[in-house]
């Protein structure tokens, strides 16, 4: 009889657990949430949100004698390629999460019942489209009752997106330093004063967290003031406008006009356009992580074929561009994320088990790394055999392109600083990674000084 | 900027101060006394804005 593993990350809600039973993901529904459950599911809630493409579809399945016990339902739901974290989605990625959370409760409340919680890691990307992923994040509405999520909702997206908005697009980046949301009082003394011109944001975030602060010490009287229907739906919807209304900064980054300052004329572009191709067919693998993707030129190419890309990237604005990309033609195999290889996301949270590294997230089938590496060896001073050592643990196999000293690129890298790098070259790029690879194919680009590489594990 | 800030806290405080104290939540989020105070005014001036937006778009 196969063991359940339940998952570390499943631990904080008493409804229930997400745990594991051979290669298969569960969700455990406790005898305690019976109520609920069957409330989201006689409402029509569950069927509305799950037509709607707005929570993830599941089905009830009977396990035996493998059932955890005290449990009054299993569920199997559909299950997710790979597990993003808002501080590695791009801003559009986690307003649309946020939007995605607005709209599933305002559908709860329509069917008497409400969101428990609004954590941003209940939503990840399925299919291209935001979706709360947390089948037991409801209960039944009590009848004048605020929001008990509103506080996580502020933190965890208004905060955010507000920073990221008015202050500097990198700043989703905070969300991995405070695991439940961006602190109010510290979210509003980074904002500018130009923020508070916005009345929601002056009401959602800076009175917000000075009512946090005045009440933070005090005991108060404790007397029951029902609020209407009404009164919550105008707040979800003021929340709605406001989230509706924050626009992506436009700011000038490194990578954004890659593709316009690169040396590859058009038909060299265009082979190693078909090289990729030739090499993807020749893999086949399910899922591909295209690494340094910039807006997923590339990428398009893996997930065109059917195959689950996550295409990341360490600029902000080109993670935006290659979403908006994919949001606008409804792709469904591509999930652009936010990514800086040379600090990858770690493991954080309770025990440094409750999000999981970019490493314990793989390994990915194929990992592509093109016009990477001189960025890896030269701008970061990482050895070769690291690199190698590296893409080892995440990918069983791989297409990278070696980019030599000579080229154009790595010349303008060396421009301004000392060559420290005598080791940089083809032969111990080979060397170093025929040490953990099968060197399978490797074709020069034409009218360029780099090659090619088809690699296996 | 800051004194429409002064007064805007002022007017919140004495508001919540006015209108109400939070009851005992049992929920397994904590919500906090603070963003429960704030909850229960932006809902009264956000639910009424709401409110007078559909009187007006019934009469358009």
């Amino acid at each position: 009889m196969l063991t359940t593993e339940r998952l570390p990350s499943s631990f904080r809600d008493p409804s229930g657990f997400v745990f594991r039973l051979g290669t298969s993901l569960f969700r455990q529904v406790a005898p305690g949430y019976k109520e609920h459950y069957d409330q989201l599911i006689a409402s029509g809630l569950y069927q509305t949100l799950s037509d709607c493409e707005l929570l993830v579809k599941h089905q009830e399945v009977d396990l035996g004698r493998s059932c955890p016990e005290q449990t009054y339902k299993v569920l199997k739901p559909e299950l997710v390629p790979f597990i993003s974290y808002p501080y590695e989605w791009c801003f559009d990625q986690l307003k649309d999460a946020a939007l995605c959370t607005l709209k599933v409760q305002k559908l709860a409340m329509q069917h008497g019942m409400t969101l428990k919680d609004a954590s941003a890691f209940n939503i990840q990307f399925l299919k291209g489209k935001a979706v709360l992923i947390d089948t037991l994040s409801f209960e039944m509405q009590k009848e004048g009752e605020p929001w008990v999520a509103y506080r996580q909702f502020c933190q965890h997206f208004l905060a955010p997106l507000a920073l990221m908005s008015y202050k500097d697009i990198r700043l989703n980046r905070m969300l991995q330093l405070y695991i439940d949301g961006i602190p109010l009082d510290l979210a509003t003394s980074l904002l500018p004063n130009h923020a508070w011109l916005n009345i929601s944001l002056l009401a959602h975030l800076l009175l917000h967290s000075r009512s946090q602060r005045h009440y933070s010490d005090k005991q108060v009287e404790h007397r029951r003031l029902k609020l209407s229907a009404l009164s919550l739906a105008g707040l979800i919807d003021n929340l709605e406008a406001t989230i509706s209304s924050l626009k992506c900064p436009v700011q000038k980054t490194e990578w954004a006009d890659y593709y316009a300052d690169t040396n590859y004329s058009d038909a060299a572009l265009s082979q190693k356009e078909r090289l990729v191709s030739e090499f993807l067919d020749e893999l086949a693998p399910a899922k591909v992580w295209d690494i340094g993707a910039n807006v997923g030129l590339f990428s398009r190419i893996a997930a065109k074929k059917g195959m689950h890309t996550v295409s990341m990237d360490v600029d902000p604005m080109c993670v935006e561009r290659n979403y908006r990309v994919s949001a606008e033609r409804g792709e469904t195999n591509i999930l652009p994320l936010v990514l800086d290889l040379t600090a990858p996301t770690p493991a954080i949270g309770w025990g440094a088990k409750e999000r999981l590294s970019l490493s314990e997230r793989g390994p990915a089938d194929t990992v592509m790394a093109l016009a990477l590496i001189h960025h890896l060896a030269i701008s970061n001073n990482v050895p070769l055999w690291r690199i190698a050592e590296f893409f080892a643990e995440i990918s069983k196999s791989l297409i990278i392109e070696f980019v030599p000293r000579d080229d154009c690129q790595v010349e303008r890298l060396l421009l301004t600083r000392e060559d420290i790098f005598p080791n940089y070259t083809q032969e111990a790029f080979e060397a170093e990674f025929g040490k953990f690879f099968d060197i399978e194919k490797s074709v020069r680009i034409d009218g360029s000084r780099r090659t090619l590489y088809l690699m296996k594990r | 900027m800051k004194a429409s800030i002064c007064l805007n806290e002022l007017m919140f405080l004495a508001a919540i101060a006015y209108f109400a104290s939070p009851p005992p939540a049992l929920a397994y989020l904590d919500p906090g006394t603070g963003s429960y105070m704030a909850q229960v005014l932006f809902s009264l001036v956000f639910g009424g804005w709401l409110f007078i937006k559909s009187l007006l778009f019934k009469r358009s």
